[in-house]
This record gives C-alpha cells, structure tokens and sequence, in this order.
C-alpha cells in the first residue's frame, strides 16, 4: 500500500452526505411493440424508480438491494445520469446534478464513476488493458501538467501502470489483452478503470455477481482495502444479501421501485422491520449445518408488474401481514386469502369458466357448487359472522359474472389502509415505509384510487 | 438405510477442442440413494454440470463420455439383459453405460430426468407449455410401450431445432388424456389456473412459473432420478424459497431421489442429505452435510466455506482461495494435485501424484467421510510447505 494515499475519513464522523438524493423518479415510456399493437394494448410508462430519498455519507458504504426489476440498478445508472431522471432531485457535494450543463456533468463524471457486474461487456476486446486504463485520461485530458522531461502518454501509461498494481495485478500484463484474464482479474481491470479519475464515488452495480465464491471473497477483499486507501465513498447495488451484510455501512432495501427499508447494516439484519426485508431475510440459504432442511415460508406469487403496480403499499399483495380494518375482526391468514381474491377479481385475472367446469354445471345454475369450489380454491379455513356473509355476496356476484359488483362487495368490507395510503420512510436512523410502524402525519392525505382497471 | 438407486463410478468425460483434451470430469464416483438429495458443489469449471449431462448421457459433441460406469438399479432391465449382455448387470443393477443406445435413451423421463437453470432453453417457444408438458406424457407413455424407440420435439431442445420450429410452425397432435395430464402435472407443481396457463406460451411465463412448468416436464415419467442442474441459480431469492420447497415436497410424495447440482453452498445446506465437493473434475471431498461443512478437510473445501459471507456472522475479513481454477487442458494438468497451485498448505509430497480417495473400490459403501488430499491421512505440518512463490517461479522457468 503506498503511503501518499488520502487518510480514509472515518465513516462514522463523516456528517455531512456526498450524495443526496430526494423523490426520484425514473420512468420509461416504451414504445409500442408490435406484439402491443396486435393485442391493442395500450402502452403505459414502467415505474422502474418511483420516488426515492436517500443520503450517502462520506467514507462510507451504502448498499442498495433487491430482486430483479426492483430498481435499483436503475437508480445507480439513474444518478450519474447515465439514465435521465423523470423527476426529483440529486445533489453531490452540495451541486445540483439534474441541472448540470455539459461540461458540469463532464466534471461531475471525474468525480463519479461506476463498475458494472461483467467485467468483460464493459472492456474493449480489441484494445489493451493499458489502452482500456488511458483512455478516460485522454477523455478529460488528464493529467492537465506534466513534468517537461516526460510526455503526457508516458505519465498516463505509468498511472496506468500503478493502478494495476494497486487492484493486485502486475505491471508487466499492461500490453496483454482481455480475454487473457480470467472473471476476477477483468473485474480488477475494470475497478481499476474506474479508479484512474481518482473519483470520490463509486456506484458499483453487482461488481462480484459474476464471480465465483472463491475470486468473488478476493475482490470484496479488495473493494474494502481500496476505500479504505483512496476515502472512496460507494453505493453497492446488489441482490447477494450475505455479501451486502459483509461489506456495507448501511443498507436500503427496494421493492418494486421503492425504498421500503434503510438502516444500519447490523440494525436492519438483526431486527428487519418491513414485512418483505423480512421475508428475503429468510429466503437466503445459509452454508451451515443448521440449514439442513429449514423450510421456509415463501412469499406467494411474483412480483406485480412496475407498468401497474399496486396503490398504497406497493407489496400488499403479497404482505402475509397486510393490515386489516379496525372495525374488522379476522384472523390474518384469512385476511391475506381475502385480499388474494380481491386481487385477482380486480386484475381480471380469474376464470370463472373452469370453476363451473369443476362444479359439473354446464347450465351454470347451481350456484352453491360453484361457490364451494370457490372455498375450497381460496380459503384454507371457514369465515364467520359478517366476514362469511360478505364474501357470500361477493361469490353471488361472481356466479352472475358480475366482477365489477364483487369486487365492491368485498372492497366496502375489507378495504386495508395498505392499499389506500403509500407508506412513507419516516425519520430517524432505520425507517421502514409500512403502516405497521407509525407513519408521519399528512396534511392532505395521499389516498390513491384502488387500482381496478 | 436406503439402498442405492445410482452408483457412478470412475466416470470421465472428455472434450475434444482445438486447444486439445480437456479433462471436464475426471474419475467421478458417488451413489445416491432411495429418496436423497445428493449434492454435488462445485463453481465454475468444476465440471459440476458435465457430471450432470454425463449421467444422463447428454454430452454434446465435441465431448463424450470416455469412461467409467453408471450402475442404475432396475430388476426389469437387469433381469432383460443378463443372458444377453451380462457385462452390463451386476444383481439388480444395470450399467447404463452398456446398454444400446436406444435403451439407454427410453430411460430418459421414466428413469431420469432432469431440469436446468434456464427453463427457456428447454421449452419450445412456439408450443404451447401444456402442449409440451403433454407431449412429454405422450413420450413416456411410447416409452413404456416400445422402449427401443422414442422420439421427441421437446427433449435436448436446441438452437438449431429453435430456428427449424419457428420457421416451419408445429402442429399440435397430443391427445387429450395427456392434455388433462399436463394440466394436473402443472397443479402439482403449483401453477395457480393450470387450465388457463396450459394454453399459454412459454413466453408468458414469469421465470418462477416456467422454472415449475419444467419440473412439471421431468415429471412427466415419473423418474426415478432427477437430476436438478443449479434450479434455482436465475431466479430471486424469495422465488428460489418457493422452488427448494416445491423440491423437497415432490421428492418426498413422489419418492423420488434427487441429484443436486448447485454452486450455493447455502442451497446445498438446506437441501442435501450428502454432498461430494467439485474441484478441477474431480470429487475432492465428500460425505454428510455435517462432514463436509462442519469438518471439512480439504483445504479446497476450507477454502470455499471461509470465501462466502455468512448471513448471520459478518466476518471482518474473508478468507479467499488466492488465484484462479485451473486449466483442464489434458496437456497442462500434470499428474499432481489439480488444486496444488492455489493451496495454502501444499507440500512436495502433492506434486508426487494425484490423490485418490483412500481403498476405493466400485461396490464399497460410500458412507464414509473421504478426501482427495494427502492431509487426509496426516497432520499438517508448516515445516514441510512448499516456500511462496514455488509456482510462480516454476511458471518462469517454462516461459524460457
Ligand atoms: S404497509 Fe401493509 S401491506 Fe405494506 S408491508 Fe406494511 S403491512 Fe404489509
Ligand atoms: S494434496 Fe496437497 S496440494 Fe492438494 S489439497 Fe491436499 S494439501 Fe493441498
């Protein structure tokens, strides 16, 4: 480790935030596709960022996870504006980066840079690795001085050299090309590239996913020795949630283009307070002998599509602790069957047909076979009292395939604040956007339309 | 104890590159028995997937499986090719690998079967999912009738057949018993509106959903063995949690053992009763769960349990195996230990020979804890490690 290098700031005196990031937004506007145009379906924008806040203070690491199409690499992509934002607002160090013009966003580049997950899409098969770690030099015409017996290439070419060295490869292999690098040593280049601007930032979107165990434990090794050496600040987007526990300060956890969780790691790991946080929590296998045949309660179903995502609480549909109303009194397994079926009456995504078909009824007249097949579908136990009387209505109407006035039925009953009010982060050191813990006070309230169309 | 459905013994696999030989699986043993998930751990190289293709003899052109013997438990077949071929029957068991290839291929579905990372690389993008999981049905029910002859559109689906089947669309001409077997198949296997979702396209599957479909196609034959190549790798962790599970409750009803083949020591540890660790080709470790995470001895498995992060207990620092794996190029393998170059403890004594798995012989029970490692029948001792930088300096000497 070389000696010159800037002191590390320690990450917990570190107050004041590198980055600051409040209400993104980022929307993708598709364009018609020609299976959208067959089907007449009406294109809608996808949610992929849909209001986020976060702070990242210096020196220290934040980490941003969850599963595929949650956002969060979007986010990264989004706040180095290599992805235009729809709306919100990010400053660094106090600038405004949505705002910034050409040359401000140029300046801003230097001092932000990104490494993705596969290391070799993001390398030149044709040029050299020593190519590869000049070339944003030469983009910023860098260094701006050099001393008058040495030329501008030569002072590149032995940084390039040092930074090679400094991501645990030699010197020597400065001519050598890609392909002649195993998974982890690319992904060395590839830090190293990103390092050569000396920026404060780095967004690293799942730098070791591709990695196996063994290579993947080398670069985190190194990822760890380099902040400290160089005072890096990092935002770690990943999925691996054993890694994010390894080597993040703070984490933030996302679902379906929201933030539903940040805390501190050891805080948030050891108390998850968000019914998902909890739920992936528990998802993840551990290498330990303890695991040996753990089942696990897994979520139900997938992720609801970011094109409609669900009002209120983006996870209620899949929330084992969606809250009933007060006046309401209902075990919560049942509750969550309930809403289950509401869900899928409102998304249209039930067909009548085969029940009839189960209830052995052509004619579609004995309705109480087809409600009991109904029950038997979507209750585990009995309902009672005026819960049992309201989905009875409620199957009423579906016998007469009225959908509309089953929903109604059920939503007048059963309506949950999940649903009508998006929960918010509130202060404080580890929030959790979710009615079961206090949410702040609004002013107006944000009750959203149940979506039904 | 159960007894064992599957014995594998001294199997090799070979590729035959223009860079040379590669060694992919390098003298292969294990057995997996009635009902158990047996797991085979490995990461990238490890020749964990060729093992896999190997078993049910799958690989592709330009590799083939040199040697080695696949004993299958089957009175049926035992009992069929004893007078005709008694090489290939040993009791109750039958040597796959000796059987005529169109033998060999019916036991694909009824016998094994198997299920992939990528379940849109097995499915047929222009048949429906039902129409596929249906024709499986169909093979199986061929199968039994005549099992020297089956053909099917959806087994071994490759890019090329990709490209013939969306050029000259396919008509469907399954029958509608499999049909209604498909869809209960796709209920088993916990697809909500099988009906519905039979009619749809691959494409309309979320990869959960597709993931289960295809377990639903190696259903199909009822198989004895199913062999589940990283099942769950491409998918979220809360959907992985629904897969193992699903898993585990149809290995259990079905009686079924299955063959684990994963990179997740995680996935390993929830699933798999026992589990033989990959390195380089070879099996280097193997045994109980316990054995295997809780004493392991070689230092290859001391390596890959120290590189992963631990959920519950942050580590401060890792422990990773320096350097990379190795090449399986026949030429430059050498007749040491494959893992020498990356291991901490490696001595002269590694590099004298291969290490084989200590009174080894086909039939023998495989119940005990085994190492490919000189250290399994010695201590360690610093004084005889080999100094730093033996290799390195070895790799000069050859550049000259
Ligand atoms: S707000 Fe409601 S639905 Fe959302 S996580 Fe909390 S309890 Fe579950
Ligand atoms: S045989 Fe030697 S080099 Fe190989 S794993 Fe054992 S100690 Fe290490």
């Amino acid at each position: 480790m070389t000696s010159d290098a800037e002191a590390a700031p320690d990450a917990a005196e570190g107050r004041e935030p590198v980055l600051s990031v409040r209400d993104l937004k980022k929307y993708y506007f598709e364009q018609d596709s020609f299976l959208d145009s067959l089907l007449r379906r009406e294109t809608q924008s996808v949610k992929a960022v849909d209001g986020i806040s976060f702070d990242i203070q210096k020196g220290e690491t934040l980490g941003l996870v969850g599963e595929s199409g949650c956002g969060k690499s979007t986010t990264g992509e989004t706040l180095l504006r290599l992805r235009e934002a729809t709306d919100g607002a990010i400053e660094f160090e106090g600038d405004d980066v949505l705002g910034m013009d050409r040359d401000e966003l140029k300046a801003f580049r230097r001092r932000a840079q990104i490494v993705f997950q596969d290391p070799f899409s993001s390398l030149d098969p044709r040029m050299t690795i020593g190519d590869i770690l000049v070339e944003p030099l030469k983009i910023h015409d860098l260094p701006a001085e050099v001393p008058s017996e040495q030329s501008k290439g030569e002072v590149r070419r032995e940084k390039a050299k040092d930074y090679l060295e400094r991501v645990g490869l030699s010197a020597g292999q400065i001519d050598r090309y890609p392909h002649e690098f195993s998974g982890g040593q690319r992904q060395r280049i590839g830090i190293a590239r990103a390092l050569m601007l000396e920026p404060e930032f780095i967004v690293l979107d799942e730098p070791v996913s591709a990695l196996d165990v063994s290579v993947q434990a080398q670069v985190l090794n190194l990822l760890d020795d380099l902040q400290d050496e160089f005072g890096l600040t990092y935002l770690f987007i990943a999925h691996d949630l054993s890694v994010v526990r390894h080597i993040c300060d703070r984490v933030a956890v996302m679902y379906l283009g929201n933030i539903v969780e940040l805390g501190p790691t050891d805080d948030l790991f050891d108390d998850p307070k968000h019914p998902y946080t909890q739920a992936l929590l528990d998802s993840v296998p551990r290498a330990a002998v303890e695991e040996q045949g753990r089942r696990v309660e897994p979520l139900p179903g997938d992720v609801p599509s970011p094109r409609n995502p669900p009002s209120g609480c983006r996870f209620r549909t899949r929330c084992p602790q969606v809250i009933p109303p007060k006046d309401v009194e209902i075990d919560q397994s049942t509750y969550r069957e309930v809403m289950d079926l509401r869900d899928r009456i409102e998304s249209n995504d039930l067909n009548l047909d085969t029940v009839w078909e189960r209830a052995d009824d052509e004619n579609r007249s004995d309705k109480p076979a087809f409600k009991r097949e109904f029950r038997a579908e979507f209750f585990a136990q009995g309902l009672s009292g005026e819960n049992e009387a309201t989905v009875e209505r409620a199957l009423d109407a579906l016998a007469e395939d009225d959908h509309d006035r089953a929903a109604e039925i059920l939503r007048e009953r059963f309506a949950s604040v999940c649903e009508q009010v998006r929960p918010v982060l509130q202060s404080g050191s580890h929030p959790a956007a979710c009615h079961l813990y206090e949410q702040p006070e609004r002013t107006e309230m944000a009750a959203e339309a149940p979506a039904d169309d | 104890m159960a007894d064992e459905i599957l014995k594998v013994r001294d199997l090799k696999t070979r590729f035959f590159t223009e860079e040379g030989q590669v060694n992919a699986v390098e003298g292969v043993s294990f057995d997996v028995r009635d009902g158990e998930i047996y797991g085979i751990v490995g990461e990238s190289g490890s020749g964990k997937s060729v093992t896999a293709l190997s078993l049910i003899d799958l690989v592709e052109s330009p590799g083939r499986v040199t040697s080695g013997e696949v004993w299958y438990r089957n009175t049926e077949l035992a009992e069929e090719f004893r007078d005709e071929n008694p090489e290939a029957v040993d009791g109750e068991f039958v040597d796959v690998r000796r059987l005529p290839k169109g033998v060999r291929r019916s036991l694909r579905g009824p016998s094994f079967s198997m299920i992939f990372q990528d379940p849109m690389s097995s499915f047929n993008p222009s048949l429906t999912v039902g129409e596929q999981i249906a024709e499986a049905v169909e093979v199986q029910r061929r199968a039994r009738a005549n099992p020297r002859r089956t053909r099917s559109r959806t087994q071994g689906y490759g890019l090329g057949k990709m490209l013939v089947d969306s050029l000259v669309p396919s008509k469907s001409y399954v029958q509608d018993a499999s049909m209604d077997r498909a869809v209960e198949l796709l209920e088993q296997v916990g697809i909500p509106d099988p009906v519905d979702r039979a009619d749809e396209y691959p494409h309309q599957f979320s990869g959960g959903m597709l993931q289960r479909a295809m377990i639903a196609q190696a259903l199909a034959g009822e198989p004895d063995v199913l062999v589940a190549d990283e099942p769950t790798t491409a998918l979220d962790v809360t959907i992985q949690a629904q897969i193992l599970n699903l898993l585990r409750d149809l290995q259990r009803d079905e009686g079924m053992s299955v063959v684990m083949i994963t990179h997740d020591l995680g996935v390993i540890a929830r699933m798999c009763d026992r589990v033989g660790v990959m390195y380089a080709g070879e099996i280097v470790e193997r045994g109980t769960l316990e054995d295997v995470f809780e004493n392991p001895v070689h230092p290859y498995t001391q390596g890959l349990l120290g590189s992963i992060p631990d959920l519950a207990d942050p580590a401060p620092r890792l422990q990773p195996i320096e350097g990379n794996v190795p090449s399986l190029i026949d030429s430059e393998m050498g007749d040491r230990c494959y893992f020498a170059d990356r291991c901490p403890k490696a001595m002269e004594d590694c590099l004298q020979r291969i290490p084989e798995f200590d009174a080894e012989k086909a039939g023998a029970s495989d119940d005990e804890h085994r190492v490919r490692c000189v250290l399994a029948e010695r201590q360690y001792d610093e004084s005889q490690a080999l100094h730093d930088g033996h290799f390195e300096e070895q790799e000069v000497a050859a550049d000259d």
